[in-house]
């Protein structure tokens, strides 16, 4: 099931905008080597200011170069996603917030490595969520935090993971790490159970580490997504298609620099919609436009380029996992669905991606599993219309007992928190609200989870690899 | 006849152009540019300042009037003699961000928010290395340093900064504010910072209070 969020006309207008802004305006990139390859392949470049300008042949040929179809594999072949989502969406946790609020005693503060085995584990567990993440933690050395976050989530999940990196340094040991629990570099770039991030400065630029992510990504073979994290009325124009116009010009200026530097590599396309308060300055990801831009986002890159979409189909701009935690993402997700989005991220993170609660992860996964069942939409056949049934039923009788409830009685989802009882029950139950029924889940995940444990060679590699990213980069 | 008024109006509503017309002919009238300052240029922004306070005006509305006012200032200088300029401004304010560290659009909101509220502002850019910060305090001597950063992993450079001003001197002739989401007065304590503001209207009451002309 989708909704229209733009007509035809909408995006013909959008994507001749989006050519106009790469070859006249163009973008900068910095990044010697890269600026060199742009020239030869044809872009016009300003090496002394960075800044390149890419003719539209240049721009259609790299669209039509990106793939289409993608694989994110799993270590789990079960959790393999198949891009784009048809029919359905894939649910994904956040990336990168620091800190914390404690499930168990609401206590606000940094996260630390413990709280990432957890959350990843959570994810292992949770029955809509279908990729991982990893956050920042504060009890690994600075320079080395992605590289030691990357080693734990890969050791505790079979679910594909989304690399954030956060140097350019720990690039290359990220994915030696991902190669390593793969089984190599052939295993990896056959099954990438990775991909990673090469974020758009906003407006219109790429910063060095980016573009060493699009380079090594094509090297490893492992797909990327290029987001776009923009501010309406800030980095980009505050209306929502000013705004939807920049952030994509940005995105397609990225997937060609990509397919010039690494031919052929998969692209997710991520464009992430704030807006920013007029009267605070602060950037919201739930106001009403912020969340409908991303759905016309998905919109838009499905229908203008067939490309896939990851983008926030989770979270608040909320301090704690409360009622308008709930509001927020319940909202956004249904929209995002809608709208086409492929990957809907950003589940369990609160506080415009700064704060990372369990409780809303869970609460999040129920989401996920509810808004999977409803872009589904109506299946229409004769079995599933029962006509016959109908007709033998004598008036007064009911579907109950009947052969056709039989069949199709396991088909409704189950929201895990959503429980139907009396009040009574309720009551003698010490009348638990979600976030209570949230907490009881979580210790009842993290008491039973089993996960696959990773093969020893394999896990003794990693390890070698974290101690020599210690060794190089830490000072 | 042009009338303070009249200039304090076209500050509030933003308009520049207006502004720069009105300020002139007062001048051409014969009044005194300090007047046109104080009874025309500084009541409109500080009827701004207020409404934006309380969430009546928003922050592009206030760049606007913030604009004017710089515009009829740039005009009223030059006819203001045996003065310092500079005195006229509630002080001076040096802000940057730290090394490593790219964020441009929270610094930018807050200096445009401080100079609306009567401050001259020196911005140094992004990504500024602790050398320059401890340079542009000797060379600009500001009343107080604005100090910006966005990420967990370069807010440590705040503290080099301090310590460097510290090691030059300079410590008592510039008060140190810093900025940014993931500092909190906690860490400014820590670090020993003057002053920390959780947004940018607070970060106006701060330099107000830093500068003592609260």
């Amino acid at each position: 099931m989708k909704t229209e969020v733009l007509s035809q006309n909408d995006i013909e207008i959008i994507k001749r905008d989006v050519l106009e802004i790469l070859e006249k305006k163009g973008m900068v990139v910095h990044h010697q080597q890269a600026l060199k390859a742009l020239k030869k392949a044809g872009a016009r470049v300003d090496e002394e200011r960075s800044e390149v300008r890419f003719p539209n042949e240049l721009v259609l040929k790299a669209l039509e170069l990106a793939p289409k179809d993608i694989l994110w594999a799993a270590r789990d072949p079960k959790w393999d996603i198949h891009l784009p989502a048809r029919g359905t969406i894939f649910a994904g946790s956040g990336t990168g917030a620091p800190n914390i609020v404690d499930p168990l005693n609401g206590e606000y503060r940094r996260s630390n490595s413990q709280d990432l085995v957890r959350m990843v584990r959570l994810v292992d567990d949770l029955e809509w969520i279908d990729r991982c993440t990893f956050f920042s933690i504060d009890d690994a050395p600075v320079q080395t935090i992605d590289v030691h976050a990357l080693h734990l989530a890969l050791t505790n999940t079979c679910k594909n993971i989304l690399i954030q990196p956060y140097s350019k340094e720990s690039v290359e040991y990220l994915l030696e790490l991902s190669s390593a629990a793969a089984g190599g570099k052939d295993a990896l770039k056959a099954r990438p159970i990775v991909h990673i991030m090469s974020c758009a400065t906003t407006p219109l630029e790429y910063k060095e580490m980016d573009i060493e992510v699009m380079t090594l990504a094509g090297r490893y073979g492992v797909p990327l997504v290029i987001p776009s994290l923009t501010t309406a009325g800030a980095t980009v124009p505050v209306t929502i298609a000013g705004a939807l116009l920049v952030s994509a010009a940005e995105i397609v200026g990225g997937l060609t620099i990509t397919q010039i530097l690494s031919p052929g590599t998969p692209v997710v396309a991520g464009p992430v919609a704030y807006s920013m308060d007029m009267s605070s300055g602060y950037s919201m990801q739930s106001s009403a436009e912020a969340v409908l831009r991303s759905a016309a986002s998905c919109y838009f890159f499905k229908n203008a380029y067939s490309l896939p979409t990851q983008t926030l189909g989770f979270g608040s701009d909320s301090f704690i996992p409360d009622a308008q935690a709930t509001m927020d993402s319940s909202l956004r997700c249904l929209l995002v669905a809608l709208g086409g989005g492929d990957i809907l991220s950003n589940a369990g993170f609160i506080e415009t991606l700064q704060c990372h609660s369990p409780l809303s992860l869970i609460v999040d996964n129920d989401i996920a599993g509810i808004v999977k069942r409803l872009v589904k939409g109506v299946e229409v056949n004769d079995e599933i219309l029962g006509l016959p049934t109908t007709l033998a039923l004598p008036h007064g009788g009911d579907y109950i007992a009947a052969e056709h409830t039989l069949r199709h009685c396991r088909e409704a989802v189950r929201p895990k928190l959503v429980r139907s009882f009396s009040r009574d029950v309720w009551t003698s139950q010490g009348s638990p609200d979600i976030m209570r029924r949230a907490r009881e889940q979580y210790q009842n995940i993290l008491d039973t989870h089993k996960g696959i444990p990773l093969p020893e060679t394999n896990a003794r590699e990693m390890e070698s690899i974290v101690r020599e990213a210690d060794r190089t980069l830490v000072n | 006849m042009a009338t303070y008024e009249e200039l304090e109006t076209s500050v509030i509503a933003g308009q520049k152009e207006k502004a720069r017309e009105l300020a002139g002919a007062l001048l051409a009238g014969g009044k005194d540019p300090r007047d046109i300052i104080s009874e025309g240029l500084m009541r409109g922004i500080t009827i701004v300042g207020q409404r934006f306070k309380v969430g009546d005006m928003f922050i592009p509305e206030v760049l606007a009037s913030a604009h004017a006012l710089k515009g009829a200032m740039e005009l009223l200088k030059p006819a203001i003699v045996g003065e310092n300029v500079s005195d006229m401004y509630l002080g001076k304010i040096v802000v940057g961000t730290v090394q490593g560290d790219i964020h441009n659009i929270g610094k930018s909101i807050v200096s445009m928010i401080l100079e609306s509220g009567g401050f001259a502002i020196v911005d140094i850019g992004v990504d500024v290395p602790v050398d320059k910060f401890v340079k542009v305090v000797e060379q600009e001597r500001p009343d107080i340093l604005g100090v910006s950063a966005m990420l967990t992993t370069t807010m440590g450079k705040m503290k080099d900064v301090v310590e460097a001003i510290k090691s030059r001197g300079l410590r008592d002739k510039v008060r140190i504010m810093i900025g940014g989401a993931p500092v909190t007065q906690s860490f400014a304590d820590s670090i020993g910072a003057d002053g920390y503001a959780p947004d940018a209207m607070s970060a106006l009451d701060k330099a107000k209070q830093l500068v003592g002309k609260n």
